[in-house]
């Protein structure tokens, strides 16, 4: 798994979707971005029967969401054998240190604070998709294996 | 209980007033002397006071009789009869007790054994914290309330402006074909707008953080930290020539991360307010005066006016106009913040367009 080039985006906030997507296309990283709305959203998405998590790269994950947030989708993850290697990245406006420590005592393989400033904001963006899309090497385990 | 012959009460000094009555009468916390069977010896006039009628006739009484049975608690006993066999004394021993007319009241007892020509006595203090307890209770309610509001703050006023500085953004980039010169320039204005209250929400944030964060003070090469904190500004100095110049800076005890944001944030400022001066020159040093080192960080540039003084160090004060020198008005209070922390005091001395010279205390910890 996570040998894939799709990301999945979790973020509740349109406007912060939009802005990603933009992002993106303008560092012309033309993967395929799958959006979740919420936790609910992204744990459907990944662990739906067909395994499109088989696909994925990395996750971007928001840390506050109404339903359930990053944390918790975070947690479950981690928890679940299939997506215990899958790289996330946390992405959240708020800079709160209790978030940064929670996150990285989860298991978040990174901890963004999205800036303001668009520029910033799309280098970063930049800056992730390289290194998570093209510089970091995936995890090989024999997760295929795994009966389902 | 068995009642038994009690010698009566006397004075610790035969020729005197009664010294122990007259301690106990004059302490404003209610206060019984028991006898080596509870018997209440003595209750001095904050106890009748505190229980009113409840209290009157109390002497002679066993503690566990009086007030309806509002001291037979089985491990006050227990308590006190360590107090009496083992001169054990015991201290903050919390119970309620109904105040007649006033309610329930939060109490800390103390008590210890006193020895009175040759009998024993147990001296049983009461504290009332109910005040206390509530006070307590409300400020870590508020400190809840307010760490949920910055969470809030922090998250949820940012995104808008990330929504408002991205989509002027993207505006100019994909209808500037439709837009005029004028157009964009507003849109621009949109943009550094968003920016700025980003760069305050974040300003505010650190200041209210500082307020609520631990600090760990050890020896900090200032020389070192005032170094980084200058390569830090370089990008600061292009196209620009600013001699800075570093006087006397031994180790001190402090905060590093904190003294590290106070020449951060006074070397950003004297940067920034020496932008119009021709040969830019920036001190930072120390020196000792009156027994006490002064630390100073100083430069030749617009100054401002002494009448203003006041200000300079208040959240959201500004003594120049934003389209002039742009900032948030946060630097300074943060760095008197930091400064009062570490026990020292700030101040500022200035000559309007000749310079600005910031001083500050940071005083050795006594233990």
């Amino acid at each position: 798994m996570n040998g894939g080039a799709d990301i999945l985006l979790v973020e509740d906030n349109p406007a912060d979707v939009e802005l990603t997507l933009r992002a993106f296309k303008k560092n012309r990283l033309s993967n395929k971005i799958h959006v979740a709305r919420d936790g609910v959203e992204a744990l459907e998405f990944l662990f739906a029967e067909d395994r499109p998590v088989d696909a994925l790269s990395v996750v971007l994950l928001d840390v506050k969401m109404p339903r359930m947030d990053g944390l918790e989708v975070l947690q479950r993850i981690r928890a679940d054998e299939r997506t215990r290697h899958l790289p996330v990245v946390m992405m959240t406006s708020s800079s709160e240190e209790s978030d940064r420590i929670s996150s990285y005592d989860l298991g978040a393989n990174s901890y963004i604070v999205k800036p303001v400033d668009f520029e910033n904001f799309t280098e970063a963006v930049r800056v992730i998709g390289t290194y998570w899309l093209l510089l970091n090497k995936p995890s090989v385990v024999s997760e295929r294996s795994v009966t389902v | 209980m068995t009642s038994v012959t009690h010698s009566p009460l006397r004075p610790l000094d035969p020729d005197g007033v009664g010294l122990f009555e007259a301690i106990v009468a004059t302490v404003r916390e209610p206060l019984l002397a028991l006898d080596s069977h509870l018997d209440i010896r003595l209750a001095n006039r904050a106890f009748h006071e505190f229980f009113g009628a409840a209290a009157d006739r109390v002497e002679g009484a066993n503690l566990f009789e009086i007030g309806d049975g509002l001291w037979d608690i089985p491990p006050l006993l227990a308590l006190l009869e360590q107090v009496v066999s083992s001169r054990t004394p015991f201290e903050d021993y919390a119970v309620e007790a109904m105040r007649p007319g006033v309610g329930t009241r939060s109490l800390l007892l103390n008590a210890r054994l006193l020895d009175m020509d040759g009998h024993a006595f147990i001296l049983l203090a009461l504290e009332d914290v109910t005040e206390r307890d509530g006070l307590e209770r409300l400020v870590s309610e508020r400190t809840a309330e307010l760490e949920a509001f910055n969470y809030s703050v922090s998250h949820d006023l940012r995104a808008p402006l990330r929504a408002l500085n991205g989509f002027s953004r993207a505006l100019i980039e994909d209808c500037s074909d439709e837009l005029s010169d004028e157009g964009q320039r507003y849109l621009g204005l949109i943009r550094s707008n968003a920016n700025q209250m980003g760069a305050l929400i974040d300003g505010l944030l650190a200041f209210s953080r500082l307020g609520r964060q631990g600090m760990v003070r050890g020896p900090v090469d200032v020389r070192r930290v005032v170094g980084e904190v200058v390569r830090e500004l370089e990008p600061e100095l292009e196209d620009r020539t600013v001699e800075i110049v570093l006087g006397d800076l031994p180790p001190v005890d402090a905060d590093p991360v904190l003294l590290r944001q106070v020449y951060a944030n006074l070397i950003g400022n004297a940067l920034k307010f020496t932008r119009g001066t021709a040969s830019a020159r920036i001190e930072v040093g120390s020196r000792i005066v009156g027994g006490e080192r002064v630390w100073s960080v100083g430069d030749n540039g617009v100054g401002f006016d002494m009448a203003f003084a006041g200000k300079l160090f208040q959240t959201f004060q500004r003594l120049h106009r934003s389209d002039d020198y742009e900032g948030t008005g946060i630097g300074l209070a943060l760095v008197r913040l930091i400064v009062q922390r570490h026990g020292g005091e700030i101040s500022a001395d200035a000559v309007e367009g000749r310079g600005a010279t910031f001083s500050f205390t940071l005083p050795e910890e006594r233990e």
